[in-house]
């Protein structure tokens, strides 16, 4: 891997990338690799913080490995699994064997004893699931680990990650621990659906991204969509802060309005003034009456 | 540098934002891998390994300005009142100003120094002399002057300087508290006071105003508004309506934590059973994994059974202030129902759920504790309204419906039409009516409470904090 150096460093390389980080992320992101603490990014949603774990990880040459939250999920899918099926196949196909094993046995205890000795076969690592978190682990040169909208996951599961931020270490009651040979960059990302325990956030960085200045905005668009023109760019800012100014359920955030700058590239748009405009907008508003309310205010009539 | 972000983190704390040790020892640390010298990477360094939530931000601007820069806050405008000629005082009617020097200004607490930066404060206020102004930021600031230059770069200064700030902040306080019971001595002895007296009141509290700007207010006003247990309790007895006309400000950041609370607690709650019965097919499917085996069972996820409600919020006069914190309550629990139906009465039903439904959970509360609800205020007529609702909204009501009414029952001595609510009683799963009124209010002057009570599940009264949250915490 190769570690930025100073958070001007990080800043120049995810630039290079087209992710143009401001002073506070870019600081903030290069003590998250410095130090090795897990970086808790909050902010809403569409700002770029899965972009930006996905960022780290190619400045630092790492493998990005992501592991998405949800209701209900639990250690056996984020961490590891044993392959029953598996084990199961690799038994009927070597049934010959087993029996071998057991032949010169007298009695059930005794087959059983004959068995157990051979059981390391079954529960190794051959026979083991690697989930991302497991994964991360056994990268050897490290990894930027994404834990994604671990809002959305259970209070169980928080406490769970907690012992694994901790010490980057995971015990396999039947393999032994697994300790990180180099401990990953830890991403976790929230939007903010409930709070996260204090004990989470006490050993993470925190950081919030919140929607960008329109001077940022404007460099961010002109890094991602280069094949926009500049007057084109300029019109879309303007319209998109009208946008902003309405009353909306959800206002676009930087994704969207970089996939609305490009629709219009691909409708080969050279000004927003057509009639077209009207049709582009289902990609920068993803509620029908947001999309009702922005055509009434701002779009000519067709 | 471990001594100073200790130091640093005890200011954070006496603002009421939780800073842990493990915290300040990972501040220490970061600081050390980065260039101390820059500002900007300093600061944004002690706020991601300090401050884990985005509503403290704010806080930790404020305390971060105080503490590393001494000099920077207070030197705001020093000559403020020499530059605006205009608003010396007008030469103010004697009697007044006489009568205002005889006022008391209680400084209980307060040590020889307090005292004499209070003294001065008054003295500015009845002289306007922007010397005074001086004299105030030497005293809360430059006594700091013949400290060494190397003590002074320590978390030590800092710390003595915000304590001295604190002071003269809180000095400010109790004169502006004088003023306003000799404001309101005055008001009271002539109801109707001349134009010259109002324009010599405005212009003190102006110069309280400036004072305090001077004195980085922000610190006493926001970041130490801290809450002791027992002024909580006195919080929870607050009668809703009075917080709302008098302190709203306090209102919202109350109404902010008993909300945050609530969402907590009821997700806990949500979560707590989420297994249900076995369910035999998923586990036979399986069991396939495993030979055949039942190594994992299965559970069904029990379904929610979870209801419609529909809030009636009278919005005339005294009655919004009720219904405000009310909705704003609602809407952290939004969850325990489908769906969620809010309408605004005076004479007449209008729909307000759309706004209601849309916001994230801070912005409804400001929303609710601030936009008008209702398009025209009129005086209310709960017949007329509860007719109109029957008429257009009335079919919103089944067996799994739970109407909550919000309102005083104060008719106006208009058709009460109560058979209406008999009738929803009868449809709806329940009916709820909360009254901001306390119980022996009932039935006083144009009140129908008794018109309406025997046709209500439950109708109670709720107007303090305290009621309302009992109320609401039990509700599902």
């Amino acid at each position: 891997m190769t570690q930025p150096d100073s958070p001007d460093t990080l800043q120049r390389q995810l630039a290079e990338q087209r992710y143009i980080a401001d002073d506070t992320v870019a600081t903030v992101a290069f003590l998250a690799i410095a130090m090795r603490r897990p970086l808790l990014i909050e902010g809403p949603a569409g700002v770029g913080k899965t972009e930006l774990a996905r960022q780290l990880a190619a400045a630092c040459e790492l493998p990005l490995i992501r592991l998405q939250c949800y209701e209900g999920l639990d250690e056996s899918k984020a961490l590891y699994e044993w392959a029953y099926a598996r084990q199961l196949l690799y038994i009927q196909l070597l049934k010959e064997k087993v029996d071998a094993l057991t032949d010169g046995a007298t009695g059930l205890r005794e087959a059983i004893e004959a068995l157990a000795r051979h059981e390391d076969a079954f529960f190794s690592e051959r026979f083991l699931l690697h989930r991302p978190l497991l994964q991360a682990l056994q990268t050897p040169e490290g990894a930027v680990l994404l834990i994604d909208e671990v809002d959305k996951s259970d209070p169980e599961f928080e406490a769970f990650l907690l012992e694994f931020l901790a010490d980057f270490a995971v015990t396999i009651p039947e393999l032994g621990t697994v300790r990180a040979a180099t401990p990953p960059v830890v991403v976790l990302t929230s939007n903010d659906q409930r709070d996260l325990s204090d004990a989470l956030k006490r050993r993470c960085l925190y950081l919030y991204i919140d929607y960008p200045a329109p001077e940022l905005e404007e460099s961010i668009i002109a890094a991602r969509v280069p094949e926009a023109g500049e007057s084109l760019r300029r019109e879309a800012m303007a319209f998109i802060r009208e946008v902003r100014a309405l009353d909306l359920r959800k206002p676009p955030g930087i994704s969207e309005s970089i996939d609305w700058v490009r629709s219009l590239g691909a409708l080969k748009l050279e000004t927003l003034a057509g009639p077209r405009l009207r049709y582009t907008l289902s990609a920068l508003l993803k509620h029908h009456g947001d999309l009702r309310r922005a055509i009434d205010a701002l779009t000519p009539a067709p | 540098m471990k001594r100073l972000m200790a130091d640093f983190a005890a200011t954070l704390r006496s603002a009421e934002v939780p800073v842990s040790t493990a915290e300040v020892l990972d501040a220490a640390r970061a600081v050390e891998t980065l260039d101390p010298l820059q500002r900007d990477l300093f600061r944004i360094t002690l706020r991601a390994t300090l401050i884990k939530s985005q509503r403290h931000h704010a806080v930790f601007e404020r305390c971060f300005a105080l503490f590393f820069d001494p000099e920077g806050a207070p030197a705001v405008a020093i000559d403020a009142p020499a530059q605006a000629p205009d608003d010396a005082p007008p030469s103010p009617p004697e009697e007044l100003e006489r009568r205002w020097r005889q006022q008391e200004v209680l400084s209980e607490g307060a040590d020889a120094a307090e005292e004499q930066l209070q003294e001065a404060l008054r003295e500015m206020l009845d002289r306007g002399d922007p010397r005074a102004l001086e004299l105030i930021r030497g005293l809360a600031t430059g006594a700091l002057r013949d400290v060494p230059q190397e003590a002074r770069e320590g978390a030590f200064t800092g710390l003595l300087l915000l304590g001295r700030r604190l002071q003269a902040a809180r000095a400010v306080g109790r004169l502006r508290e004088a003023l306003r019971r000799f404001a309101e001595a005055t008001a009271a002895e002539r109801p109707a006071l001349e134009e010259d007296a109002q324009r010599w009141l405005a212009a003190r509290e102006r110069r309280l105003d400036e004072a305090e700007a001077l004195l980085v207010d922000d610190v006493r006003a926001r970041a130490t508004r801290t809450f002791t247990a027992a002024e909580r309790q006195g919080l929870r007895g607050r009668n809703i309506v009075e917080l709302y006309l008098r302190d709203r400000e306090l209102l919202v950041e109350v109404m902010q934590r008993f909300v945050r609370k609530l969402a907590t607690v009821h997700s806990r709650r949500l979560r707590r059973r989420r297994r249900g019965q076995l369910d035999i097919k998923r586990t036979l499917r399986a069991s396939l994994r495993t030979g055949g085996a039942p190594v994992r069972l299965e559970h069904r996820r029990p379904k929610r059974r979870k209801g419609d409600l529909v809030i009636l919020c009278d919005v005339s006069g005294s009655v919004r202030a009720m219904a405000q914190a009310t909705l704003a309550m609602i809407h952290a629990l939004a969850g325990l129902w489908d769906h969620i139906r809010v309408f605004a009465f005076t004479d007449d039903v209008e729909e307000i759920s759309e706004r209601f439904a849309h916001h994230d959970p801070e912005e409804v509360l400001r929303w609710v504790m601030e936009a008008p609800l209702f398009s025209a205020p009129r005086p209310s007529n709960y017949g007329r309204a509860f007719r109109r609702f029957e008429q257009r909204y009335g079919r919103l009501l089944g067996s799994r419906t739970t109407l909550m009414v919000l309102g005083d029952a104060r008719n106006n001595g208009h058709l009460t039409e109560h058979h209406l609510v008999e009738g929803w009683q009868r449809r709806a799963r329940r009916v709820l009516w909360l009254n901001p009124e306390p119980a022996t209010a009932w039935d006083t002057g144009d009140s129908e409470a008794s018109a309406y009570r025997p046709f209500c599940t439950e109708f109670r009264a709720c107007t303090t904090l305290g009621q309302l949250e009992e109320f609401v915490a039990q509700l599902r």
